[in-house]
């Protein structure tokens, strides 16, 4: 807020200044003893052809649009103003970066704690690498580089550019194409101007490594970032068995990341999602529930997915039935709880309604059994022998079938076989 | 109605082959329709799955079939107590000692003990456990079949883990009948050597004197002897399908 202010009042004072410097020119240019202007910049850089090469041979162009000046949010700012360290026509060369910092000294100090200020070669970016130079316009505007609409994509010209990428080994090859097909993205390019975009993740100015504690896309923080948008989402996970454990330190249990992804989160209607019905058994929850180690060291129960994909549900899910229930349907999403507590949509008191979101009526048979048996769970119930005493039938009567036929075959075939 | 002096019996009515042929028609689409259920990945099951996002074709289909072969059964039942030919035919399904007998006969036949097979009355003890286990297996499908399919009730009544117990009831059971339809039936009407491709009997309703010879030398020696007691000629004639009416000239 200080900062608002403060630029507020430096931007107010600057225009204020660029009135008192348009009212001496217009005074100026009444008088004959004006030849010309005392800094006129455009006269070399208004030339679209003028270029500079660096050191490796490549060009870089030095023409500055007015046109876009105007357009500018720093319209009507004076050269000087920025590039402070001009005295006289021709200046010194090279010149030094613009000073960002004089108005701007917060977003200038949280860039040097940043991942993107500490470093040390010629590819991190400055402010102009964001946003922009001489046209940087305001943050509102759907043109600025750093608007909802625009900014994955100037993010991405470093972040989605393979050569960098490799060079700096940045774990994450193609965040952009990533982003563009999420929903994040989709909205975002729709003009939905509130939706996630890279800053609301990892900040703006102060972008720190993931495994920095202060970092927002720091894993145990993850949680507060995606709050800020899902707020109620984050309340109900932050009272959730999985948001317990992550609260106490543990890096196994989920953050939101873990289940739904990072730059290319999709709404779970997506066939694709690791949230969809068809995939949310075995992608989402069945990483960890379904995973050796996991289930030994949590003291979880081994077979929970494999009891799901063999029950009616499973199946019917596997064959494409996507409105049959899930793991979300009975165990909730974010408000995952123990059986054991009372909130819980899977404590026995509960049961009756969880079933009865499509089993209407279906009233207290529910809370008695157990589910998700496995084989050796059932053994010695009802079921187990059941399927005893039919496979012993099976084998015997069609066993016994088999024989039968197979003599009678041989039999009637007696003189044919014997023939050969 | 003879062919190259070639005399038969009417061995199924026409109203008997038509049971026979929608209780096929309906069991196959059973089988096939309900193991797609339990597998549902199966390559041969993916045409079938194609919209069961949007529509759950399979589950119709199979609910659909089970209808019909349970309104069919039911036609049967009646058809088996309430007409003389069905109840010809239910006595001749009787299970008795001969059966017994008859089984341990041809087994040692198909030990290679000469001689021929023994001569079955109407029904040999094949066709007989034939029957028998379709009539088993369609009441307990049916029964745990309704059960499943309509689960909201089933739950109120019992409780969840008896569901589970229709389900493992329905998939053995389903298991059960269809190796043996594969195993017995599809042999003695299908891969028998002498009926090979396919024993036509269920499809013209006949039987020539040298199939019923072969195979049910027992009610043809009774139908030759009731013809002679009537002083005709003892030669097969066209016969009435039940022995109650009197032989046809």
């Amino acid at each position: 807020m200080k900062d608002c202010i403060k630029i507020i009042l430096t931007e107010i004072s600057y225009s204020l200044l660029s009135i008192f410097h348009a009212l001496i020119l217009l005074l100026g240019m009444a008088t004959t003893t004006f030849a010309q202007e005392p800094i006129d910049c455009q006269s070399c850089h208004g030339d679209k052809a003028l270029v500079v090469a660096d050191s490796a041979g490549v060009e870089r162009s030095l023409f500055v649009d007015v046109e876009k000046m105007a357009n500018s949010i720093h319209a009507g700012f004076d050269c000087v103003t920025c590039h402070a360290d001009i005295k006289e026509i021709p200046h010194a060369e090279p010149l030094a970066p613009a000073a960002c910092q004089t108005c701007h000294e917060v977003a200038a100090t949280e860039l040097t704690e940043s991942v993107h200020g500490k470093a040390s070669d010629g590819d991190a970016p400055a402010c102009g690498n964001c946003h922009g130079s001489h046209e940087i316009r305001a943050a509102a505007d759907s043109l600025a580089l750093v608007h909802p609409r625009q900014l994955a994509f100037t993010c991405g010209h470093c972040h989605a550019n393979p050569a960098l990428v490799e060079k700096h080994k940045i774990p994450i090859k193609d965040p952009l194409r990533a982003y563009t097909h999420s929903i994040h993205g989709r909205l975002a390019l729709a003009g939905v101007d509130s939706a996630a975009t890279c800053s609301s993740c990892h900040g703006s100015h102060k972008i720190l490594a993931a495994n920095n504690a202060e970092s927002k896309a720091f894993h145990f923080n993850v949680p507060q970032t995606c709050g800020q948008c899902h707020q109620q989402i984050a309340d109900e996970f932050v009272q959730s068995v999985h948001g317990v454990a992550v609260a106490r330190g543990s890096t196994d249990a989920p953050v939101c990341t873990d289940c739904h992804s990072e730059h290319a989160i999709e709404s779970s209607s997506v066939a694709t999602a690791p949230t969809s019905p068809q995939n949310v058994a075995t992608e989402t929850c069945g990483r960890c529930h379904a995973s050796t180690r996991l289930t030994e060291k949590y003291g979880m129960r081994r077979e929970r997915v494999s009891t799901f994909a063999d029950s009616y549900h499973g199946l019917a899910l596997r064959s494409g039935r996507l409105s049959v229930a899930n793991c979300g349907s009975c165990h909730g999403i974010h408000n995952i709880l123990p059986s054991n507590d009372s909130r819980s949509m899977i404590h026995p008191a509960n049961l009756a309604n969880t079933c009865g979101q499509c089993h209407p009526n279906a009233g207290e048979n529910f809370a008695a059994s157990p589910v998700h048996l496995t084989p050796e769970e059932r053994e010695g119930k009802a079921v187990a022998i059941i399927r005893f005493l039919y496979i012993t039938l099976i084998v015997v009567v069609i066993g016994g079938m088999v024989i039968h036929n197979a003599l009678d075959f041989v039999r009637k075939n007696k003189h044919a076989l014997r023939r050969e | 109605m003879s062919n190259n002096n070639q005399q038969y019996c009417e061995r199924w009515t026409r109203v008997e082959r038509y049971q026979h042929w929608l209780l096929a028609l309906s069991f196959i689409i059973l089988v096939i329709t309900g193991f797609a259920l339990k597998y549902p990945e199966a390559a041969w099951v993916q045409p079938l799955l194609l919209l069961e996002g949007k529509l759950a074709l399979r589950g119709w289909i199979h609910r659909i079939a089970a209808v019909v072969m349970v309104a069919l059964s039911f036609y049967h039942i009646g058809y088996m107590v309430f007409t003389p030919r069905g109840r010809f035919l239910l006595k001749a399904f009787a299970p008795s000692r001969q059966d017994w007998a008859d089984l341990k006969d041809n087994f040692r036949f198909l030990l290679g003990k000469r001689g021929g097979s023994p001569a079955f009355d109407h029904f040999s003890y094949m066709e007989k456990a034939e029957y028998w286990a379709l009539v088993w297996g369609t009441v307990v499908m049916a029964i745990t079949g309704f059960l499943l399919w309509f689960e909201n009730l089933t739950l109120k009544i019992f409780p969840l883990w008896m569901m589970e117990v229709f389900t493992v009831i329905h998939l053995y059971e389903a298991w059960l009948a269809t190796l043996a339809i594969f195993v017995w039936h599809f042999y003695f009407v299908i891969f028998n050597p002498e009926v090979y491709p396919l024993n036509q009997s269920m499809i013209d309703g006949k039987m020539s004197e040298h199939e019923m010879e072969r195979e049910h030398g027992r009610e043809l020696a009774k139908l030759r002897e009731k013809a002679m007691e009537s002083l005709e000629e003892p030669a097969p004639i066209l016969m009435a399908a039940d022995e109650t009416k009197a032989p046809v000239g």
